[in-house]
């Protein structure tokens, strides 16, 4: 029997539109294969209709104001419109914000959805467990990251994790630990690998990967095989969680002693031109990895950017003159210049490789910011509103789907909840959301999503 | 352990605990090493820069001075090549620079106190 998390799933008597699925237990090395293999002969994923085979997220931590970025309202009130103004773009009737020149000539590839909202809290948490989940939680039900979720369904390519984020865990973003980043109920064998380096520092390395010195690899290899010894003799007890542990042991001895996964997250070997074009800063040097992980092997990257959203630097923009003062001046001078080399650098690299058609890049973000700009001229938390966007892949790029209001307040047309942007990945990587089942609370099975993907995006 | 100021209101408190929490726990705050360099050239009155190496990635504007006083700085990053359109007379001094992010520390008025433009280029000049 499969189990999807640790609950088991019940075979329903023959085969139905919500079948559940199957596979014998496996050994250490081909725990994942036989789960994509099993996947597939049931229906649940068709890899003739994935267009989609690599996942790289971007996450905004701390949220960028819609109208101050991608869903600008030129002609609304001073105290709405803010402080920048708004450009053409290489799509005709389409205008984003002065400070993404760059982004501004890619917008051909690029679905920018500007209907998103949700209806939970406004702390970053809300948003960062929806957009990383697909759903809300609580500390009762936690939920497992889109990239367990992929990484199960899809097992690692090769040596490296098939999820992994840069370039570390989201850490105090003012309410709570749950962020959405954690495998959950899936188990340990689909955790992500989270990098916990700055990949931007001049003397970078990523110290999990590097064992201590008195540890050559003969030592590695024969602690190895003697784990291996000493699991044989424990067969009879197997269970779940000691099936996870393998895979685990497995990963994280391949990250060790693999000469491909460590070079894929060594950066010395790109020109210094592309580097440069990426920006030397921990965004773009993140996105620079994010593509050679995908490259050599890694499904889902998803890179933070930022990891708290106290005194720094970051997009939320309260400009409270304390711990939270980040202003207009922030964003012009730093975060949207940034990003706007990052996402282009990595849209155009992806492009250039061959490995757009393939990739979906998602630029997420918590929520967006309130319309009327606060008595310190900064913008607040605002979930009834806000715009994100993905490109690549069988994405169809150069529109914008849903529209909000003339002040940036409400969804105009076409409300768009938060699930239905991973639900579309989903759908693009081959996965039949209406067959694919996850166990919910009391071991009901439940949809996979519970939402539809946009069929606009495709 | 730090012990927070049982006499500080809400919000500070809270701030102090954060900043307490984030020292004990890390946080990436990026740190930009290298300089920045490039290099510009004139053309008639038409500045033309070349690749920056080593870039940070933050604003890259021009810095058009004339007589000793800055007078425009336009972005730089879309394009690599810019022409002032005053033709006030006088003498005209053009530079690159980038924005070097030290931290977001700001003063009262809301301008950086530590973060700061600076300049990555040569300078170039032209008389009107």
């Amino acid at each position: 029997m499969l189990d999807i998390g640790h609950e088991k799933v019940p075979v329903c008597g023959g085969v139905t539109r919500r079948s559940f699925l199957t596979a014998g237990a496996a050994g250490l090395a081909g725990l994942s294969l036989p789960t994509l293999f099993d996947f597939e002969a049931a229906g649940a994923v068709d890899n003739s209709k994935a267009k989609i085979r690599n996942c790289i997220t971007i996450f905004l931590v701390g949220s960028p104001g819609h109208l101050d970025t991608w869903d600008m309202k030129p002609q609304a009130p001073d105290d709405v419109r803010g402080k920048f103004r708004p450009i053409d773009t290489n799509v005709p009737g389409m205008q984003i914000c002065e400070h993404f020149p760059l982004m501004a000539r890619l917008m051909d590839r690029v679905a920018l959805v500007r209907s998103l909202y949700h209806n939970s809290g406004a702390s970053h948490e809300n948003g960062q467990r929806w957009m990383m989940t697909g759903q809300d939680f609580s500390p009762n039900n936690v939920q497992p990251h889109s990239g367990s979720v992929i990484s199960r369904v899809f097992g690692p390519r090769g040596d490296l994790p098939a999820s992994i984020i840069l370039p570390g865990k989201i850490g105090n973003t003012g309410a709570g630990p749950y962020h959405g980043q954690s495998a959950a109920y899936l188990g340990s064998a689909h955790e992500p690998f989270f990098l916990g380096a700055d990949p931007a520092n001049g003397d970078f390395k990523v110290a999990n990967l590097s064992p201590p010195a008195d540890q050559a690899e003969p030592r590695i290899s024969a602690r190895r095989n003697l784990l291996a010894q000493l699991d044989g003799l424990q067969r009879r007890a197997e269970s779940k969680s000691t099936q996870d542990l393998d895979a685990s042991y497995a990963r994280a001895f391949n990250l060790l002693t693999s000469p491909a996964t460590k070079m894929a997250f060594e950066l010395q070997h790109e020109p210094d031109k592309l580097r440069d074009r990426y920006g030397r800063n921990t965004l773009g040097q993140s996105c620079l990895m994010a593509r050679r992980l995908i490259e050599t092997g890694a499904r889902c990257v998803t890179v933070n950017h930022f990891d708290t959203v106290f005194s720094l630097t970051c997009w939320d923009m309260h400009a409270d003159g304390g711990g939270l003062n980040n202003t207009y001046l922030d964003y012009e001078r730093h975060l949207c210049p940034q990003f706007d080399q990052a996402f282009t650098a990595l849209i155009l690299d992806l492009e250039q490789r061959g490995m757009l058609q393939e990739t979906v890049v998602a630029v997420l973000s918590e929520m967006g910011r309130t319309p009327k700009l606060n008595p310190r001229g900064g913008r607040d938390h605002y979930p009834p509103a806000w715009t994100n966007f993905l490109c690549g892949g069988n994405i169809r790029g150069g529109q914008a789907i849903g529209s909000t209001d003339k002040l940036g307040a409400a969804p105009h047309d076409y409300p768009i909840e938060p699930p239905r942007l991973l639900a579309s990945i989903y759908h693009g990587m081959g996965i039949d959301l209406e067959t694919t089942m996850m166990p919910g609370l009391g071991g009901r099975p439940v949809r996979f999503i519970d939402a539809e993907p946009i069929p606009e995006l495709f | 352990m730090r012990c927070l100021n049982p006499r500080s209101n809400g919000p500070a408190r809270k701030e102090q605990a954060t900043a307490i929490l984030i020292k004990r726990l890390g946080s990436m705050e990026q740190k930009f090493e290298g300089v920045p360099k490039a290099e510009i050239r004139l053309e008639g009155r038409r500045v033309i820069r070349g690749d920056v190496t080593n870039d940070w990635g933050s604003r890259l504007q021009w810095q058009v001075k004339r007589d000793g006083q800055v007078v425009a700085t336009p972005p730089a990053r879309a394009g690599e090549a810019y022409e002032h359109p005053e033709a006030t007379p006088g003498e005209y001094e053009i530079v690159l620079e980038m924005w070097k992010y030290v931290n977001y520390a700001k003063t009262p008025a809301g301008e950086f106190s530590e973060s700061k433009f600076v300049e990555i280029s040569n300078k170039v000049a032209y008389k009107i």
